[in-house]
């Protein structure tokens, strides 16, 4: 057993903010790496030390494992923790880490290896007992073996062109009869599109939706999993709002996938955090997709319903020790969200956007987490991933968690990007979300930019006032025009005049 | 002799007018505000609500201000007695020649152009497609018409506001 006193942070923003805080609370020294643009970052001035490791281009500075694992060994570290994204999910990073002669946080390279590849990782499940969507591993190569399979999965069936993409060749078939007909179409339109017309069959998944399992393993053989996370609100198939427990995940269907991703985890040899992402239909019947084999971006809700800090957990098993709890010690109390708020343009196809942050006070109060990798003065630019925050509530029930979440989205005042918060407030007040009656094309279905949240007419003529105020103060008033006088500091308009002096009515 | 405004929000206008004894009035109904500095920029209280503003985007040139007001965003058009004038001399000239202009909404490098000069385009229509973030954006023409230049070409990096296509 390890006793881990350094780690080195190989990250940046939210998540390496998040890591350095664990550290500090558990009395281990920190160790940042940031590229040039992020020298003033937080994740840099909270470590207790912080080396610069190249320009802002990643390929250049947070993915060069060799200057990572250079810094983690000249500063003195002995375990290194990816993060999400950049190195997390690399298995040939996790293994160099560890043949330097330092802790991976995370789960072994082989581990990483198995999961990373759909194939295999389909292959093994199956081979385990892990349900995954039924449909055929290769193309079909005749309408009799079509009939065959799709009789076996049963309908409705999707079939999906190999070479497929923009829904070509894809055709969603609801009875026998029209099996046939359905096919020649869909190998025709794939040999149209992509010159090959090999294709698949699998059952359709009905009204679909994303439901993970957060699973936690000990190098002992102890592993237990702590419920799941309803993620379908999303956008670009990438989550924007994340709560647990999930509307439709009751105690049983709980255990059950519960099981199922503990068995996930076992088959791979899995250690420390993870996740087994599950697509859940109407039935309620659920679906392996795939395991991410790092901490998610999402992991506090996690936290907030159980109580169990995942960083420190990480550190912990990757230390060699044991976990403190068994299965029946995790219990789950009350519900919690989290937007992600990203610097995008949500009335605009959700176009990212850039700019420096002028203006940032985020939420506050009870039940209010806000996992930020932002500061006043910080540029979001178009080298790294557009998420800057993470607002996160804890309500006693759904209810209680959806107003504190309308609050703190209320609450967040930020300047300088365009942002999700509109967004995450539509889907608040959304009747589809209050109900929990949302898959994962609720975006698609349901968002319409022309129903955000509008200013009503106070806050529009409190813009105006302020915009006139700067219109003033940058040109000589007209005032001074008039008597000819030039426009000097001290002669211009009585609006910013009055703005600097702070007194009197307008 | 009194100082008049006005401003453009979505397909609202407010006229905003200060009279030599500094009385404020919108839309001709008088407004008394208070307005104190604060961290976040300016306090202003009228209605007995408050709210906190800030001038996120001032323009150079133009007229588009984008302000922040209790953490929204309101991009705004604000014009004064001799703008507004100027601009209904200009509109005349405008609706001739009438073009439209696509800009990038950010920087980033082309991957795409899915469209070509002389092409009859539908507004919203993906016309480029923008990497920016890791991400591919797709661009989506302002206007319908006819593509008349297309001033990139695929793997160019272009900056926020480069003209990226002219539609006539």
């Amino acid at each position: 057993m390890t006793h881990i006193q350094s780690i080195l942070v190989a990250n940046r923003g939210e998540i390496a903010v998040r890591i350095i805080r664990a550290c500090r609370e558990l009395g281990i020294r920190s160790v940042a790496v940031y590229s040039e643009p992020d020298i003033a970052s937080p994740h840099v001035r909270l470590a207790d030390e912080a080396y610069c490791i190249g320009p802002a281009e990643s390929s250049r500075s947070y993915l060069q494992q060799d200057v990572i694992i250079e810094a983690a060994k000249s500063s003195g570290c002995d375990a290194i923790h990816p993060g999400y994204g950049f190195l997390s999910e690399n298995a040939s990073f996790a293994r160099a880490v560890t043949e330097a002669g330092l802790v991976f946080i995370g789960p072994p390279a082989d581990a990483i290896e198995t999961m990373g590849d759909k194939t295999s990782a389909r292959t093994l499940m199956i081979k385990r007992g892990v349900p995954v969507v039924p449909g055929t591993e290769s193309a079909v190569q005749s309408p009799e073996e079509a009939e065959r399979i799709a009789a076996g999965v049963g309908y409705p069936v999707l079939l999906k062109a190999a070479a497929g993409g923009g829904g070509k060749g894809m055709r969603v078939v609801e009875k026998p009869e029209d099996l046939r007909r359905s096919l020649e179409s869909a190998q025709n339109e794939a040999r149209a599109a992509f010159s090959d017309d090999r294709v698949y069959i699998e059952k359709f998944v009905i009204e679909p939706r994303h439901i993970e399992i957060q699973v936690l393993a000990d190098s002992h053989g102890n592993a237990v999993h702590l419920g799941e996370r309803e993620c379908s609100i999303q956008r670009r198939h990438q989550k924007v709002v994340e709560e647990s427990p999930s509307v439709i995940v009751d105690n049983d269907l709980r255990a059950r996938m519960g099981e199922a991703a503990l068995l996930a985890a076992r088959a791979c040899g899995y250690v420390n955090a993870g996740t087994i992402e599950f697509l859940v239909d109407r039935d309620r019947n659920f679906y392996f997709l795939e395991m991410n084999t790092r901490l998610q971006v999402e992991h506090p809700v996690t936290e907030l319903v159980t109580g169990i800090d995942l960083v420190k957990m990480q550190i912990r098993v990757a230390e060699g020790k044991k976990l403190p709890f068994t299965q029946d010690d995790v219990v789950f109390r009350g519900h919690a969200i989290e937007c992600r708020l990203c610097a995008e343009d949500v009335r605009n196809n959700f176009l990212p956007d850039t700019g420096v942050i002028s203006m940032l006070r985020p939420s506050q109060g009870f039940g209010v987490r806000d996992d930020s990798g932002i500061m006043e003065g910080s540029e979001i630019s178009i080298h790294y991933d557009p998420m800057f925050a993470k607002l996160v509530v804890w309500g006693m029930n759904r209810t209680d968690a959806i107003g504190k979440m309308r609050r703190a989205l209320d609450d967040y005042l930020i300047s300088g990007v365009e942002t999700t918060i509109p967004f995450c407030r539509f889907v608040m007040d959304h009747p589809r979300f209050i109900d929990g009656d949302f898959q994962i094309d609720f975006v698609q279905k349901h968002f319409r930019p022309e129903e955000l949240v509008q200013p009503d007419a106070d806050h529009e003529i409190a813009a105006a006032l302020a915009a006139i105020a700067a219109f003033e103060s940058k040109s000589p008033g007209p005032s001074d025009e008039r008597n000819g006088q030039p426009g000097a500091v001290g002669r211009c308009s009585p609006w910013a005049l009055q703005f600097r002096a702070g007194g009197g009515g307008l | 002799m009194s100082t008049v405004y006005t401003v453009r929000i979505h397909d609202r206008e407010y006229l905003i007018r200060r009279d030599r004894d500094n009385n404020l009035f919108v839309n001709d109904i008088p407004l008394s505000v208070e307005h104190v500095p604060v961290a976040e920029g300016m306090l202003l209280r009228f209605n007995n609500r408050s709210f906190t503003v800030h001038v996120e985007r001032s323009p150079k040139d133009g007229t588009t201000y984008l302000v922040n007001v209790n953490g929204t965003s309101i991009p705004l058009d604000l014009e004064d007695e001799k703008t507004a004038l100027m601009r209904s001399l200009e509109s005349e000239k405008a609706t001739k020649l009438h073009s439209a202009l696509l800009r990038s909404p950010m920087p980033g490098k082309i991957t795409n152009v899915l469209v070509s000069e002389g092409e009859l385009i539908e507004a919203g229509q993906g016309v480029l497609i923008l990497e920016a973030m890791k991400m591919e954006n797709e661009i989506k023409s302002p206007a319908a018409g006819i593509v008349k230049t297309i001033h990139v070409k695929d793997s160019d990096a272009v900056e926020k506001n480069a003209i990226l296509i002219e539609i006539s």
